[in-house]
């Protein structure tokens, strides 16, 4: 057991996937063991970059219970913030960088769950590793709904394939037969099915949307993105706070988040892309701008309540009030 | 659990509300600070409190531990947990030997031994948690968590206000704290509140505390399955015997997440301080009687002590005159 906050590891092997996707090995510096976690959680990695700190957050994707190591599988994306360049491009075998503690923000449905349902696309696969793991530890129903580009791209296909036989449909866009992923799978779904999706923002928001349609029950509807959903341009405003007593100035450049962090203000916090709900903070005063994908539609209304890491207020002149 | 003898140890409440403000609910969650985390604490009664929690523990072994056969895998990983946190901070009282999976704890101060085959429940005669519970002067609660809530699966509890394993066994957070009525200034239910608090923010590797108070005459512990003998007590106090019968108690509330079952550790160390010993630190009885003076009646039901905050705010009220008088 380690001691409370960060873990320092080091890189001990580096895994090509695909022709886009790394496995990355890590091991602790310490060789104490490591917290076993449950399926579905993270780690935040901290990467020193000279004298910044990259922290992004990835799935793990090593076995729940194997405490000698965590794995993570990042793809390469040249379009995002550059944190999954720089591992695949700096990252060697012996490097050293901190992690967090596993985090869940996307465990199983335990209450009425008679069956699961995945559906991944891509990167999205990762979360669904471990939670497949644990299903089936426990003897659980489930099966796995899977988009890839083709076979080749597609991570994790032979050990999938040889693992879950039966349970996984894989889906695969470029090739000589296209198949797509489509949301109707969901219609024929048993009573008391729950469904998960990990994917792209738009294929999340096209899964929802159908689950709902389908007469899902909100319960039994699951998702987790790994970016803020963008909503429009940040406009600065200003935030008055009731219990420290103070007031900060949130420029067009940073989040309500970050403004505190940086104010000295201890904000509570998580995840970072309004997926989780730890840096909910309750409103006193004034509008808000909700762009997190955390509350149900209803709740943002009868709440007063703000995610700081990515909601803003609704109007740069008028100050929001909050309880902190 | 113990009386306090040493104020500068004791946990005083109140120290966050500013003076002549009233005290009401709030969510008071604070996280640990990184140097802090660790919740075993040695005091110098630690053996006269260890022997007093077994002796609660042997008396009422049905209500005073509960848990539900498919926690052990749950229960084991607290055992680490808990011997880990005691081997850190006090390598001097404490030892663990491991030899693969069998283990086998030293506790130096009451010259105890545990040996056991680590995840094997057959190799040991109480339940993981029972066992390893015995050699902390500290309560703990297993709330696992489940969708949207939290559940009570396992607990061990000596000194409990208004509690025991074996009545809230199963229950909900919300089931538990029913029913607190109460709710925040923008008017959301506070029990709903602070559990998707805990929920959201007491993550692996983070743990968070906050303090709890209450007020009991003459009993260092109350739960429902004795309330025959102590529910008509609550009455005898009068403004004459307060200071000796009610006592301030203080409950030092630490929360881990554990990171393999999901659940929420609830680590309760309850202390003790007289009202007549206020009177050793003026700023506090000043401030206590200031508080208990202005406490909602359904807090104060909800909290158990409406018999007797009449008296026990008279009594503080005459202790505060003579002293008064006595300075001027």
């Amino acid at each position: 057991m380690k001691a409370f906050g960060k873990i320092e590891v080091y890189v001990g092997k580096i895994v090509q996937e695909t022709k886009y996707i790394k496995r990355f090995h890590l091991y602790p510096v310490d060789r104490e063991l490591l917290p076993a976690f449950t399926g579905g959680s993270h780690i935040a990695t901290y990467v020193k970059n000279g004298a910044e700190t990259i922290e992004r957050n990835y799935s793990l994707v090593s076995h729940p219970t194997d405490r000698t190591q965590y794995a993570i599988a990042i793809r390469k994306d040249d379009h995002s913030r550059g944190g999954s360049v720089y591992w695949h491009d700096e990252i060697k075998v012996g490097d050293r960088l901190e992690i967090s503690w596993p985090k869940n923000h996307f465990p199983l449905a335990f209450k009425a769950a008679k069956h699961h349902v995945f559906y991944a696309a891509g990167i999205g696969i990762t979360p669904f590793m471990t939670m497949m793991e644990d299903l089936t530890a426990e003897g659980k129903s489930f099966e796995l709904h899977y988009a890839a580009r083709t076979k080749e791209d597609c991570a994790f296909y032979d050990y999938l394939m040889a693992k879950y036989p039966g349970k996984c449909h894989f889906y695969f866009s470029r090739t000589e037969i296209p198949k797509k992923m489509t949301p109707v799978t969901m219609a024929e779904h048993r009573i008391g099915s729950h469904v998960y999706f990990c994917g792209p923002a738009s294929m999340v928001k096209e899964f929802r949307e159908a689950a709902e349609s389908y007469g899902y029950p909100s319960y039994a509807i699951h998702f987790e993105l790994f970016a803020v959903a963008d909503k429009g341009p940040k406009n600065p405003f200003v935030v008055k706070l009731t219990n420290s007593n103070k007031k900060v100035a949130v420029s067009e450049e940073e989040t309500l988040l970050e403004a505190l962090l940086k104010a000295g203000v201890q904000a509570p916090h998580s995840c970072k892309v309004g997926g989780c709900g730890s840096c909910e903070v309750q409103v006193m005063e004034g509008e808000v701008d909700h762009r997190d994908h955390f509350y149900k539609d209803g709740e943002r209304g009868s709440k007063k309540v703000i995610l700081t890491c990515c909601s803003r207020a609704k109007e740069s002149e008028k100050e929001l009030v909050l309880e902190l | 659990m113990y009386e306090s003898t040493n104020l500068d140890l004791f946990p005083y409440p109140f120290h966050n509300i500013k003076e002549g403000s009233n005290y009401r609910y709030s969510n008071d969650l604070r996280k640990l600070e990184k140097d802090h985390t660790n919740c075993v604490v040695i005091t110098p009664e630690y053996e006269k409190q260890i022997k007093r929690k077994r002796e609660l523990l042997k008396e009422q072994p049905a209500v005073r531990f509960q848990s539900y056969p498919h926690t052990m895998a749950m229960q084991w990983e607290v055992v680490e947990m808990l011997i880990e946190m005691a081997v850190d901070r006090y390598p001097e009282h404490f030892q663990v030997e491991k030899n693969g999976n069998h283990w086998t704890f030293h506790n130096y101060i009451l010259n105890e031994t545990e040996s056991f085959i680590f995840g094997d429940a057959s190799s040991i005669e109480l339940e993981p948690l029972d066992l390893i519970g015995r050699h902390f002067t500290t309560d703990f609660v297993l709330m696992v968590h489940r969708d949207d809530n939290l559940y009570l699966e396992v607990a061990q509890e000596s000194y409990a206000a208004l509690f025991s394993p074996h009545w809230n066994k199963g229950m909900t957070f919300d089931e538990i704290h029913a029913p607190v009525p109460f709710v925040s200034r923008t008017g959301v239910p506070l029990a709903e509140r602070v559990r998707n608090f805990l929920i959201r923010n007491v993550l692996p590797g983070e743990p968070w505390t906050r303090i709890n108070w209450n007020l009991m005459a003459n009993r260092w512990d109350v739960n429902y399955e004795t309330f025959d003998t102590w529910g008509p007590t609550r009455f005898l106090v009068t403004p004459e015997n307060a200071g000796d019968l009610v006592r301030l108690r203080v409950e030092e509330q630490f929360f881990y997440r554990m990171p393999r079952s999901n659940a929420i550790l609830f680590v309760l160390n309850t202390q003790f301080l007289a009202m007549k010993d206020l009177v050793l630190r003026p700023e506090w009885l000043n401030q206590t009687y200031s508080i208990l003076s202005d406490i909602p009646k359904p807090m104060a039901e909800y909290k158990g002590f409406s018999p007797f905050i009449e008296p026990t705010v008279e009594y503080l009220k005459n202790l505060v005159e003579k002293i008064e008088f006595q300075t001027n």
